[in-house]
């Protein structure tokens, strides 16, 4: 009865206080400020890869209004469509002397902008124009800097791909659409990686130098030596098109409907996260066999030997918790991977996905798109390099933040 | 006098043993990996292969590089007519009227052994030579064994020059970095964790698009100065220049960090502090006593990286964003086999660029495992 009573309250106090226990765990105080650091020091990075990217894309010639290998539309119509989406403004910096507001020479007010609101809101309140001076010293009147107030608030703007335009798709609605599909491959490609490689890694170190060994390791050095390119239309073209186990495209939508538990599902899941999963299972299979080596020769292995404990206990409860932490810590660059590692297999199995949307927009000159894609990967490459660090410390107390 | 006579024998005993230079034990620690070794042989044969590419064209035993002035008749002779890709081992009609140099040197019963196949008899009769498809070819008749071939070229090259350009830009910023440290040090990692959140393939393929469109749009112009040179020579060299650029952008990133790290371990050793008590320069302290002791990990992690440089050539022309058009490689082959609906019918011919590509591959990565070994004995065995 005691027992039970304080069983009970320790496990309620476990989850009462268990994110102060996790915090404490994953490094305190300093944890906190150091990911405060790494968020702060992350903006102007973001900022500058925006600049890069925006340059870059202004750059490459031609616009998305008169992309390659498209009929030339007339000029009318090509000013008429820069100046809806803006982009007649200067690129970078509105200097006075820009061909933004090409009449006059006055530096103050260049024009009158007038609106109608309703004020008060709803359907009772004052109609009534609204008058505002537009002024020339606005500097940051420019595309660039528009662009960035937008993202600022979470508006990344219209998509100018031809397709997609007359739609008025908005490049944030697009991705959101298109996100989830590039993660459903890219998460189960590296639970695949996990689940064939750790007991590949364990497997090799365990059976050093024996045959089991060697066959591990020749399938994980196969594994890296394959590209996807290579992998995927082998794997097509036996289990799509010999066997015919597999679609070779997917024809219900399926992906952007979602996970879900049928056959079919799991049927046009299956080849990519294959393609991708095996790769991945290569290097951390390598990974866990080289930490496990390592930990096998450590002294405290030799001490719970020494006390006489099952070579099955030694290995999977006291060697293989230490051998994790370098292989734990290949989350990081995996979590980044996911998105831009998905490019190649997106592209063959024609799944309609971010990568897919990203070549295309290059490819359409969209500029918004190219943008808004770019941000993303580089949110999610800069979280991976943070989470990676914070695991770091979390799974070798050793190591301190400083 | 007894300590002298009873001396001799040791410094005799030291003299008699052999004296191994560092590359010398690096080379007997690589000759025990016997994969390694075969490795190296596999990549030594591929780059003799890919450098003599073009003397066996000549030699009549190859097809022309781009494969246009190959005129062979698309129906093959011995062939169904709906099927227009070329079977393996099978011969079309060549409308070129030359002979291979080599039918001059042969006579007898060797001339008459190979006559049929690749030789004229006696006049240049247009239908008698043939061509042969060793391997099979594509819907435009390119002879595959020649694509892929020359396809080693650009794969090769990519992988070698990548590497080599990402080692000496990332080891002069990275013992640069490390060897000043401080405020010097402190605003290089900074760039570098900068470029750290950059995503590489984003940028390669705006960089390569950018690339691809300007030489597009100069292409029939004339254009003097060093714009005008560099797009020559990038046209000349299939538009592998600018892949490099694009691909050795981000590239020196981790070797700089690596090579920083080493510089740092190595900076505060005796023996660098013993160089700088007897005078030593920094030049001959990074030069002379860092270099040697930091190249072993940067050479491993660089061999390591090639099969990277390869991949994303392979990817990048699989997308269309790689070499020029006509410019034979394996990423390009194959996604012509897939645009050309290979998975379903000529299969074959989707095998031979993509063993080539494992192959060179696998062997970078066996060689790079070797050089571990050899280079680098702390991490033996993992």
């Amino acid at each position: 009865m005691e027992v039970t009573t304080t069983e009970r309250r320790s496990a309620l106090q476990t989850i009462i206080y268990f994110p102060a226990n996790l915090l404490r765990a994953m490094g305190g105080a300093s944890m906190i400020k150091f990911l405060i650091r790494r968020i702060l020091a992350a903006i102007p990075v973001l900022l500058a890869i925006l600049l890069v990217t925006f340059t870059l894309s202004h750059l490459l010639p031609g616009g998305p209004f008169n992309a390659v290998g498209q009929r030339r539309m007339p000029d009318y119509m090509i000013r008429q469509l820069e100046e809806k989406f803006g982009l007649n403004k200067p690129l970078l910096i509105n200097t006075p002397n820009d061909g933004y507001f090409p009449d006059g020479d006055d530096w103050k007010i260049i024009g009158y902008h007038t609106e109608t609101r309703t004020e008060g809101g709803g359907t009772g309140g004052e109609v009534r124009q609204v008058e505002e001076r537009v002024l020339r010293i606005d500097l940051l009147n420019s595309q660039f800097f528009n662009y960035l107030w937008d993202a600022m608030h979470l508006d990344f703007g219209p998509s100018l791909n031809v397709a997609l335009r007359d739609q008025n798709v908005q490049v944030g609605d697009e991705i959101a659409r298109r996100l989830p599909v590039s993660m459903q491959v890219g998460v189960f490609a590296v639970i695949l990686g996990f689940l064939l490689g750790i007991p590949l890694g364990v497997l090799a170190a365990v059976y050093h130098n024996s045959a089991v060994d060697y066959v591990a390791m020749f399938f994980a050095v196969m594994g890296q030596a394959t590209p996807g390119i290579v992998l995927a239309p082998i794997l097509i073209i036996i289990f799509a098109v010999e066997l015919r186990w597999v679609p070779v495209i997917d024809q219900r939508g399926q992906w952007q409907a979602g996970p879900e538990l049928s056959l079919y599902y799991l049927q046009i899941l299956a080849l990519p996260v294959i393609t991708l999963g095996v790769g991945m299972s290569a290097g951390i299979a390598r990974l866990t066999r080289a930490s496990l080596l390592q930990v096998l020769h450590e002294d405290y292995v030799r001490t719970a030997r020494a006390k006489g404990l099952r070579e099955r206990v030694v290995i999977y409860v006291h060697a293989l918790k230490n051998a994790m932490i370098p292989v734990a810590t290949i989350i990081g660059p995996l979590l980044a991977g996911v998105l831009t590692g998905t490019f190649v297999v997106e592209l063959i199995f024609t799944i309609p996905g971010l990568g897919k949307v990203f070549v295309d927009s290059v490819s359409a000159r969209d500029y918004t798109m190219i943008m808004g894609v770019s941000l993303l990967y580089s949110i999610f490459l800069i979280s991976g390099n943070i989470l990676v660090d914070i695991l770091y410390t979390w799974l070798d107390p050793r190591i301190r933040f400083d | 006098m007894a300590v002298a006579e009873g001396a001799e024998p040791i410094s005799l005993k030291e003299a008699e043993r052999p004296r191994s230079t560092p590359i010398a034990d690096a080379w007997r620690l690589f000759r025990r990996n016997k994969a390694s070794l075969v490795a190296l042989g596999t990549i030594i044969t591929i780059v003799f292969i890919a450098i003599t590419a073009s003397l066996w064209t000549r030699l009549g035993l190859l097809d022309a590089r781009t494969g246009v002035d190959a005129m062979h008749t698309i129906n093959p002779v011995n062939q169904a007519q709906q099927d227009s890709y070329p079977d393996p081992g099978v011969c079309a009609r060549d409308n070129q009227d030359r002979n291979p140099y080599w039918c001059g040197w042969l006579s007898g019963d060797a001339l008459a052994s190979v006559q049929d196949t690749y030789c004229f008899r006696d006049e240049p009769v247009a239908d008698q030579r043939q061509w042969c498809y060793l391997l099979g070819g594509d819907s435009q008749g390119k002879d595959w064994l020649t694509q892929t071939v020359y396809g080693a070229q650009v794969s090769l090259s990519v992988g070698f020059l990548g590497a080599t350009m990402s080692l000496i830009v990332g080891l002069i910023y990275g013992v640069t970095a490390g060897f000043y440290g401080g405020r010097i040090d402190n605003l290089m990692m900074r760039i570098v964790d900068f470029m750290y959140g950059i995503p590489y393939l984003v940028l390669v393929i705006l960089l390569q698009v950018f690339f691809t469109e300007i030489a597009r749009e100069y292409q029939d112009q004339e254009r003097g100065g060093v714009v005008g040179f560099v797009l020559d020579l990038n046209k000349d060299m299939g538009g592998l220049l600018f892949l490099f650029i694009a691909l050795g952008s981000l590239s020196w990133i981790g070797m700089a960090r690596l090579a920083r790290g080493q510089v740092l371990s190595y900076r505060e050793k005796e023996f660098v502090e013993a160089a700088r008590a007897v005078g030593a320069s920094n030049r001959r302290i990074i030069f002379v006593h860092l270099l040697p002791n930091i190249m072993g990990p940067l050479i491993v992690s660089e061999t390591l990286a090639i099969p990277g440089y390869i991949f994303t050539e392979a990817f990048l022309s699989f997308i269309g964003l790689g070499v020029q058009p006509g410019t034979p490689s394996w990423g390009a082959m194959i996604s012509e086999v897939r645009t050309r609906g290979g998975f379903f019918s000529n299969r074959h011919i989707l095998l031979v660029p993509s063993i080539a590509l494992v192959m060179t591959t696998l062997a970078f990565n066996f060689l790079g495992d070797g050089l571990r070994d050899a280079l680098d004995p702390r991490l033996r065995g993992t």
